[in-house]
């Protein structure tokens, strides 16, 4: 077996690491740093929010032949995440002749870097994105970068330098010949270990003397279980709260269980209506699943965060952590999106719209978890239509961002959904509202009616992000932008 | 040798230097991750870690000296814990003013001031406990706002002010008039690498000091001072930084004086690196401002009289606050003649982090004054204010018959005015009377979306205001097979000075820029350098080392003379070879001989700079030794319903004389650009009613992202000599770019003013959020009745 206790393995260009005696919270970057002393990764705000730490992570592809790479903040992922995986930083690039990868190189050309602080993770982040796409345009290109600061160049020529890497298309993959051995010497288990009884263990990778654990089971089945038999325990799967939570608050859950390599939560099943989304799929496939379906859903989805955040963070995570900013949630309320919990072997459905109970709870039980997030394909003739408003587009938190699905029928609104976040303590949907827009005409639609029911419906309240006056004004007129549009095409 | 007080004896040798876009000297390294930063270094066994013990309150008074020791000790791998009452020697890290404690002590002013520095076994220890300790205070009431302090009388220093001629008869007499209120937001350095001091004691009490710092000297005899040291036990080193921005000339001395002190006290090395939220938390931002303003105009828009105030946010204590606020004083007018002024600048003390440096130090924002007000006259008058601003720029005095149309506020006259030439040139290039069509057009057609069009003019002057900071130094070592290493007092924090650096001295000695490694910024090398601030760094850098390269060509002429059989007088120095008779001789070769000949192959250079004399009591006189130019067009739209904004289009025009390195100065302006414009956008500081600030983090503090800069983005050097002899008669680039981006700003107020088809004045301050964009046009529209 491979899962040996307190060991995490992973590699790192062509050589397997062992950390021993970390701690189950230790990140990525501070082991790389301190450990691995590969101090070309920077720590620049520990909140995965500039990308001076950007690295890319590797897994073994589905054939077994190469590496899947995604970028991501290693200053808030677990070190123990990594078991099992790849990793390359920095200073993974340069070939032992000296050659730099052509980013690299373009970099130093067009003088893309100036401090020269957030260049390793700018770096990292534009070869991640050529390793997928070797002919990136400019909006993919500064999307690719949409997590990474810089203070000093104005980016120009980074992504000129972006662009003109990619004029070597043969020079732009990692070699990565050498790590896939080992991956596969290090792969973790698919099936869980069994006791003599047949009752499910579920291994850790980091287990302390007091007892507590990171543990990275392989199937549902040990989830459940292991929840059940630890209901406190705090779900992994994108780390983008939790890593947060233990550098900023300095939290030490007692279990931290990693949905990163159950195969099943992380597969989108698929009917003619529905798309049954398991809970550790990542941000960045939801946006490829509904991208021609809901195309301003994979907006939302693309600003909700940087590639490293949406490429380990998940739908789940996000509906789970219930916050009143949530960006995901306003989409998946519009589409009446139904969650499916799983407690021991039992599973039961729940409306997201039944799910919250107020301020981050929610009807799930201790020892519960979202298993699915299912999600309606469009019928004809529904119109759904959402946008996130924020200070800056991409990266930022919303002020709100609302959310519609309807049809017409006759001319007039029906089946109305909008929902909202950033109004009230969990993104909701807006009853009253509907109600002002179901089966009116769009052009009758008044604003007033629409103020009234806001004012009606919510605490006003100001908030960091924007005052109550803006986001009243702003859900009021998207609201009408939203029907408006539809308006002059029907 | 005292230093020349004219360049004409520094001439470059050849001058091939001048104007090649080499690549920043430590490209390769950035890019491979192989640059170090402090945190970088390669730790010393028993190295500890320190973390600040941070005020909760905004003020208060410290019960004992504001901590449990004896609890913090307890605390997991902690080592020692030290407060204001551990420091042997003088207690401050103010640069100016001495009345600023690194540890609060007795009282505290403002929430993250540091109360006390423990130290640890590791990083995450020290933090934990930090994070941990109760800091014992009788909270009081604080005063946060400008408001609050002025209604209290509270400030740092007295108010100060300029009278040119009679404001108020002026204004009274004038056939237009308008008064208002406007006010720029706080701004954060946000400099990527976070402060960090690493602190190594010596042998006999000595202690080397690697700080994150523009102003080495300044760490070293503060730390000094602290411990009862003499400056020549301190050294302090830094090879880079991972940006300043004017954050870490004053500020990085509340982390390097408490490393120091932690490392003395126990005689181990001691790393002190923030996090990020401490970091946001305890240093001082840009100087947040209101401006009140009264203004008489003709019928034109031409200004007659102003009456402005001018009150700003300085924080708990003194820091750089008397110099910004000077310099915003300096630059109320921008590119602009106001015959008659009244101006009064008040420096409120109020209980937050002291404000501090930033990029353009006051000037931004006595500029966003003035442009606020032709902006209001245009749009009072219906004008476009580029008409406005055109009427009002300083006027050549043969054309006016008076030299007081060329003549500043502060009584200087300007000599080197091209303003109206670079206006003129980024209004073609940028095609501003057709794109200005097409904005109409734009407009008139679409109903939720408006797009604005805003040509801002910049004149910013250069010099320290305290003219005794105006002196540079530069030491020069040849080894004998012809490498060279030049040491200067200037700091590396991206902006590419070592880069200049290297090829004034290749310049200076006729050999190729990859003879000459710059070397880390050393106190021990050169002493008592000032802080590389004020746009200064390869000014007066690059003097003193023309300076020392001069001194060495005197040198190695005999050396090579001897070789070449020619005389001293008429050897040459280019392209790696000393030529002279007919003959060249290698340099390498020359410099061997020279060993061999006895010849000290190392200097040191010395430079100051010269005619500026000025009295900053009462702010008059020769502040300034040259003014850089620029202008900008920003093209921008909006979204009348959500208020969000995009910048389609930018155009630049900068005077940075004749460029030493365009690449480098392209790249300064394309940053500064984008750094102004989110001061005045998206980058906004939020507090509580407490005074806590709650944007501590790239969370919720957004500077721009590569998805906010246009395609369109061009910048144009104007081709202008320096009419002072700088090194190769090159201006500063450092900052007066950053005020390129009030055209961002004026470009979204006019956008706003779309929204109103142009009936009603915009009042708008910056930051332009979404939000405040949104409401101005709600104001707008109600005013003019839509």
């Amino acid at each position: 077996m491979t899962q040996v206790t307190n060991t995490v393995r992973f590699v790192l260009d062509g050589q397997i690491v062992e950390a021993q005696g970390e701690r189950r919270t230790t990140t990525v970057l501070d082991y790389l740093r301190e450990q691995m002393h590969r101090t070309g990764t920077k720590e620049g705000c520990a909140e995965g929010d500039c990308g001076a730490c950007v690295v890319m992570v590797g897994e073994l592809n589905a054939a077994g032949t190469g590496v899947d790479y995604v970028a991501t903040n290693a200053c808030i992922q677990l070190l123990p995440s990594l078991d099992g995986k790849s990793v390359k930083t920095v200073e993974s690039l340069k070939k032992p002749d000296g050659t730099l990868h052509p980013v690299q190189a373009e970099m130093v050309k067009c003088h893309g870097s100036q401090c020269g602080f957030c260049t390793p993770g700018i770096v990292m982040s534009l070869v991640n994105l050529v390793q997928v796409l070797p002919m990136p345009n400019r909006q993919q290109i500064t999307d690719s970068l949409s997590g990474n600061l810089c203070r000093c160049t104005g980016y120009k020529p980074i992504i000129d330098s972006a662009t003109k890497a990619c004029a070597k298309p043969e020079a732009l993959k990692l070699d990565d010949s050498a790590d896939v051995p080992l991956l596969k010497e290090i792969q973790r288990a698919s099936v869980p270990t069994l006791s003599l009884d047949g009752d499910i263990i579920v291994q850790p990778v980091v287990r302390t003397k007091k007892g507590n654990e990171f543990v990275s089971p392989a199937t549902i089945e040990e989830v459940a279980d292991y929840l059940v038999k630890h209901p406190t325990t705090t779900l992994l799967a994108g780390s983008t709260e939790i890593g947060l939570q233990v550098n900023k608050q300095y939290a030490r859950p007692d279990h931290i269980m990693y949905l990163g390599n159950v195969k099943a939560l992380r597969q989108v099943a698929e009917t003619d209506k529905v798309w049954r989304i398991g809970a550790a799929v990542s941000l960045t496939q939801v946006e490829a699943l509904v991208a021609k379906a809901y195309p301003d859903f994979a907006e939302v989805l693309r600003r909700f965060g940087s590639p490293p955040i949406r490429s380990t963070a998940t739908l789940a995570g996000n509906i789970a952590n219930g916050s009143p900013i949530g960006d995901s949630m306003p989409c998946l309320l519009a589409l009446g999106a139904n969650l499916v919990l799983r407690r021991g072997d039992k599973t039961r459905n729940v409306l997201l719209e039944n799910f919250y109970t107020g301020m981050k709870k929610s009807v799930l039980e201790a020892g519960e978890f979202i298993e699915a997030v299912e999600l309606a394909k469009p019928m004809a003739g529904q119109v759904f239509r959402a946008h996130k408003v924020s200070k800056r587009f991409e990266q930022d938190i919303s002020a709100t961002c609302a959310a519609i699905s309807y049809t017409l029928q006759g001319g007039k609104l029906s089946g109305v959904k909008l929902a909202y976040n950033g109004l009230s303590p969990f993104p909701a949907r807006a009853p009253q509202l509907e109600a002002v827009l179901e089966g009116q005409a769009p052009a009758d639609v008044k604003a007033a009616d629409l103020d009234a029911a806001i004012a009606a419906s919510f605490t006003a309240r100001d908030g960091l992000r924007a005052t109550w006056a803006y986001r009243a004004l702003v859900a009021r007129n998207l609201a009408l932008e939203f029907i408006e549009e539809q308006k002059e095409v029907a | 040798m005292n230093a020349p007080t004219a360049l004409k004896n520094l001439l470059p040798a050849s001058g091939v230097q001048q104007g090649t876009d080499i690549v920043h000297e430590s490209a390769h390294l950035h890019v491979t991750g192989t640059a170090t930063y402090i945190d970088d270094i390669p730790e010393h066994a028993g190295t500890l870690y320190a973390a600040l013990i941070l005020s909760p309150v905004a003020h208060g008074e410290l019960i004992g000296d504001g901590i449990d020791r004896a609890a913090i000790l307890k605390e997991h791998g902690v080592v020692a814990v030290y407060t204001a009452k551990d420091i042997p020697g003088e207690n401050n890290c103010g640069p100016i003013v001495h009345d600023d404690p690194f540890l609060a002590a007795g009282k505290v002013e403002f929430i993250g001031q540091a109360v006390a520095v423990v130290v640890a076994r590791n990083m995450l220890y020290a933090r934990e406990a930090a994070h941990k300790a109760k800091v014992l205070v009788k909270e009081l009431t604080p005063i946060l706002t400008v408001e609050e302090a002025m209604a209290a009388g509270s400030f740092i220093m007295p108010p100060k002010g300029i009278t040119r001629g009679d404001a108020a008869t002026a204004i009274a007499n004038a056939p237009h008039k308008i008064k208002g209120t406007t006010r720029t937001g706080q701004q954060e350095q946000f400099y990527l690498e976070g402060q960090i001091t690493y602190a190594v004691p010596k042998e006999d009490g000595q202690l080397t000091l690697y700080v994150s710092t523009q102003h080495p000297d300044g760490n070293q005899r503060e730390a000094a001072h602290a411990l009862n040291l003499h400056t020549n036990d301190v050294e302090v080193i830094c090879r880079r930084m991972g940006g300043g921005f004017g954050g870490k000339e004053g500020n990085a001395s509340i982390f390097s004086q408490s490393a120091a002190l932690a490392a003395h006290k126990l005689q181990k090395p001691v790393k002190l690196r923030v996090n990020r939220d401490d970091d946001m938390t305890i240093t001082g931002k840009r100087h947040d401002f209101r401006i009140d303003y009264e203004v008489g105009f003709d019928d034109n828009g031409r200004v007659l009289g102003a009456d402005i105030t001018l009150m700003s946010r300085c924080g708990y204590s003194t820091d750089y606050s008397g110099p910004v606020n000077d310099r915003a004083c300096l630059h109320i007018d921008n590119s602009y003649h106001i015959p008659a002024l009244k101006l009064i600048s008040h420096r409120c003390k109020t209980n937050t982090q002291s404000a501090t440096a930033f990029r353009g130090f006051g000037g931004p924002q006595g500029m966003f004054g003035i442009e606020t007000v032709m902006d209001e006259i245009a749009m009072t008058l219906g004008k476009d204010p580029l008409e406005v601003r055109k009427l009002n720029l300083y006027t050549d005095p043969a054309i006016s018959g008076s030299p007081d149309t060329m003549t500043t506020q502060y009584n200087q006259l300007i000599e080197d005015w091209v303003g109206d030439k670079v206006i003129a040139q980024v209004e073609r290039e940028s095609n501003y009377a057709e794109r200005r069509a097409q904005v109409q057009a734009f407009n008139a057609k679409s109903k939720t979306r408006k797009r604005g069009l805003a040509l801002v003019p910049l004149k910013f002057g250069i010099s320290f205001t305290a003219t005794h900071l105006n002196q540079g130094g530069a030491l020069l070592v040849v080894y004998m097979d012809g490498s060279v290493s030049c040491n200067h007092g200037g700091t590396e924090m991206g902006q590419g000075l070592n880069t200049k650096m290297a090829q004034v001295c290749a310049d200076g000695l006729g050999i190729s820029v990859d003879h000459v490694r710059i070397t880390a910024t050393d106190s021990q090398k050169v002493p008592n350098a000032s802080a590389t601030s004020a746009s200064s760094g390869a000014d007066i850098n690059g003097a003193a080392i023309m300076n020392a390269t001069t001194q060495m060509r005197e040198r190695l002429k005999p050396v090579a003379a001897r070789m070449l059989g020619c005389q001293a007088e008429d050897v040459s120095f280019a392209n790696n070879e000393l030529h002279g008779g007919g003959k060249s001789v290698k340099w390498a070769d020359v410099t061997k001989q020279a060993w061999l000949d006895r010849v000290g192959l190392s200097v040191t250079g010395f430079y100051m700079t010269p005619e500026i004399k000025y009295d900053f009591t009462t702010l008059n006189g020769r502040a300034f030794y040259y003014y850089c130019y620029g202008a900008a067009v920003s093209e921008v739209e909006i979204d009348t319903r959500t208020g969000e904004w995009w910048l389609k289009a930018v155009d630049i025009v900068q005077d940075v004389g004749r460029s030493i390195n365009p690449a480098l100065d392209k790249g300064q302006i394309e940053g500064a650009y984008v750094q102004g414009m989110g001061w005045l956008t998206m980058e906004e500081c939020i507090w509580d009613k407490k005074g806590k600030l709650l944007t501590h983090g790239p969370s919720t503090y957004k500077i721009p992202v590569a998805g906010d800069i246009p395609e369109h983005f061009k910048v144009s050097l104007f081709d202008n000599a320096n009419l002072k002899p700088t090194p190769f008669n090159s201006k500063a680039t450092g900052e007066p770019p950053l005020m390129l981006g009030l055209s961002a700003f004026f470009a979204l107020r006019d956008a706003v003013a779309a929204s109103a088809n142009h009936k009603a004045v915009v009042y708008m301050d910056a930051p332009a959020t979404p939000e405040r964009i949104l409401m101005a046009c709600e104001k707008a529209k109600a005013t003019a009745g839509l």
